[in-house]
């Protein structure tokens, strides 16, 4: 599967206290022009006429998708039946949205999208979700309720992104329940935020406070697992240590990234993910002159292709967890180092969390060094990180996957 | 037919306006069970009718005549279990459900009832502070309890949405739930429960009003009231319980209550009534 993150704009009607396309100045940039997004149906057709066993991911991203209005999804739709007749079944659309603007207008032409699952993100905390211009929290949060009653009345699922900054610390069971009951029926994904240095020093944190914090809410999660259908990452960790059978990865663990991801900006650039398009690496070329072929085929992605090996024969030599991770986001390893080939600083995260909450508390002996060689094809599905959590009730239940492959549950 | 249930009193004259409509007709007294069934039964189909006794349910007398009326009969006390049991039999035939007080004697009443299978409820949302302890027991009893036995309300319906994965209101377990059920008076002022009912709190002052948008706006805003919590912060926004309870016990309480923990404990129970469905081998048991 193809994964497109798309922003067709990146303005955003809130100002969210970490946010790095906010710090990007979008204003200068424009809402990507109708020509240019008819052209991407014509460039997802020809990829998926390329590839006959292929599919699209068009993940709707921003900046805030729901600034565009009804009538450019509708257009979007026309654009689709226009150009991929004969592809059309293959392309499935999604969203991430703040759900601030949410409002009935989107709910039909959501439908006709095939949009039944939606993603969004929150923030309990004070004064990190504001709306621009009075910078109101209240506002943001009376009209992101409001978004959440309107998809649940209109029987979409959603599920919900959290951002763990240095504010969250203090209390993960308060936002762990917060969370967990605001979406009771979808998911939640916890990701520790990974500004660039320099950038919102008063906000990030470290790897070892992002293990700490999942930490105190694992054991929670883990003794009633069931209930809680799908908090991320304990249900991918969990799946991907305890499943025998091939486990779906988030796009950072994939390591597979470089064959599944691409990225569409409003100025109709490619980059890689939209991670390095917020800042401002792996351009891809315009979607004037490139395909998406050509873009999986580029050979800046090639040192991406290569990072698993280089990484395991250097770095990661011996590393039981590699299973687990794949080396991690490639661009965190530039944050971290400079270069895509570089480790993650959140490697250690990812370790410690294992040895110390993980495996202590589930009780699971898994036999780690049965896969210590890179095979990429073991990860070809992979997530979007950016993207809450899909439906819970499309995946096996947590105890079917732990049925098969526990080996030893807690003494 | 309309779909919304109206819950009113048994007078000819209101139930004479009111035609087609799905109607529990509340009584203070069990003789007017049968002439209230009757007229709601005239033009209007009858869910129940809600008897909102005043004597104790040992004392009660219960006719042959209930045999085909739907009955949700509010004691305030259960009373003595031996002259219960004179009408045992009876009460196996007839299509009731017994809500009991929050006290002692109604959760053992309760607890009795059920497990000579007629359905019984208990009212614990007018408590000011229920043993929670308590409950808790009744609880796990309803859910857990090996021996046959009708179903313990509201626990039922709570669990029964928990196991099919939906986090819904379980006050119509109770008749508390405006989504399910609303209150009309005499005059035919309608409310979105019986306490407002009682305040004269009302969202439409006529029977006309009923089908407008200004009640169905009404019943959207209390539907989403539980956001409220989560806007302020509250703590039970905060609290594990919150899938069950929604919110149910948060007014008038200014710090946690062991409300939290019951429903948690609540949780643990259905979650392991679940793994508990698959079929059992009966033990042969010693004889002295």
């Amino acid at each position: 599967m193809a994964t497109i993150i798309f922003k067709p704009t990146e303005a955003c009607n809130a100002a969210c206290a970490y946010c790095e396309v906010d710090h990007k100045g979008w204003r200068a940039t424009k809402i990507m022009p109708a020509e240019t997004l008819e052209l991407l149906f014509v460039r997802i057709n020809e990829f998926l006429l390329e590839c006959s066993r292929e599919t699209v991911e068009l993940i709707w991203h921003g900046g805030e998708p729901l600034l565009l209005g009804e009538d450019y999804f509708s257009n979007a739709l026309s654009f689709q039946e226009k150009h991929c007749g004969a592809t059309s079944r293959r392309i499935r659309h999604r969203i991430q949205t703040n759900l601030t603007l949410f409002s009935p207008k989107f709910t039909d032409i959501f439908r006709r999208l095939g949009i039944t699952n939606i993603g969004t993100s929150y923030d309990p905390v004070e004064g990190v979700r504001l709306l621009k211009g009075k910078r109101d929290a209240n506002e943001y949060n009376r009209q992101f309720m409001q978004g959440v009653s309107l998809l649940e009345k209109e029987g979409f699922r959603w599920g919900l992104i959290y951002v763990v900054t240095k504010l969250s610390l203090d209390k993960p069971l308060d936002i762990f329940h917060f969370l967990t009951n605001l979406a009771c029926d979808g998911g939640v994904m916890f990701n520790p935020l990974t500004a660039a240095e320099g950038l919102y020093d008063h906000l990030t944190i470290t790897a070892e406070e992002f293990t700490e914090f999942l930490g105190a809410i694992f054991t929670v999660w883990w003794n009633c697992r069931e209930r809680y259908p799908r908090v991320e990452p304990f249900h991918s960790l969990t799946r991907a240590i305890a499943s025998e059978n091939h486990p779906v990865y988030f796009c950072a663990d994939s390591g597979n990234c470089a064959n599944t991801h691409i990225n569409l900006g409003p100025q109709g650039r490619w980059s890689h993910c939209g991670r390095s398009a917020d800042c401002g690496q792996l351009d891809y070329g315009s979607i004037f002159d490139r395909t998406i072929a050509d873009v999986f085929a580029d050979p800046k992605r090639d040192e991406l292709r290569r990072r698993g090996e280089i990484l395991l024969k250097g770095e990661c030599a011996g590393c039981k967890y590699w299973t687990i991770c794949h080396g991690g986001c490639p661009l965190d390893g530039w944050h971290n180092t400079g270069s895509f080939l570089g480790k993650t600083t959140w490697c250690h995260s990812k370790r410690e969390f294992i040895e110390r909450y993980f495996l202590p508390i589930t009780g699971i002996r898994a036999n780690f060094a049965q896969d210590d060689h890179y095979n990429p094809a073991i990860a070809a599905d992979s997530l979007s990180a950016n993207v809450a959590p899909p439906d819970p009730h499309a995946t096996p239940g947590m105890e079917k996957v732990l049925s098969r492959r526990l080996l030893k549950t807690p003494a | 037919m309309h779909t919304t249930k109206l819950i009113c009193p048994n007078e000819p004259a209101l139930l004479d306006r009111l035609e087609k409509r799905n109607l529990c007709v509340r009584v203070s007294s069990p003789e007017a069970i049968v002439p209230a069934a009757n007229k709601a039964r005239e033009r209007n189909h009858l869910i129940c009718v809600i008897c909102d006794a005043e004597t104790s349910f040992d004392e009660m007398n219960v006719e042959e005549s209930w045999q085909d009326i739907p009955i949700a009969l509010i004691a305030p006390t259960f009373g003595k279990f031996r002259n219960v049991s004179r009408n045992l039999a009876l009460f196996k035939k007839l299509n009731l459900r017994v809500y009991l007080p929050c006290d002692e004697g109604g959760l053992v009443g309760a607890r009795l009832l059920a497990s000579l299978g007629i359905p019984t409820g208990i009212v614990f949302d007018k408590v000011p502070r229920p043993d929670w302890e308590a409950l808790a027991d009744l609880m796990t009893y309803a859910l857990l309890g090996m021996a046959a036995h009708a179903p313990i309300e509201p626990f039922q319906t709570m669990a029964d949405c928990c196991r099919q994965g939906r986090s819904e209101d379980w006050g119509r377990a109770i008749f508390d739930d405006p989504s399910s059920y609303l209150h009309i008076d005499a005059m035919g002022r309608t409310a979105l429960s019986r306490r407002e009912l009682i305040a004269g709190e009302f969202v439409a002052q006529d029977l006309s009003e009923l089908d407008t948008p200004v009640v169905a706006k009404a019943v959207a805003n209390r539907r989403d009231a539980w956001q409220k919590l989560f806007l302020d912060n509250h703590f039970c926004a905060r609290c594990g319980g919150w899938r069950l309870c929604r919110g149910r016990f948060a007014d008038g309480r200014d710090e946690p209550d062991d409300c939290g923990e019951f429903f948690q404990d609540m949780m643990d129970v259905i979650e392991q009534s679940c793994k508990n469905l698959g079929p059992q081998q009966p033990v042969e048991k010693w004889r002295p």
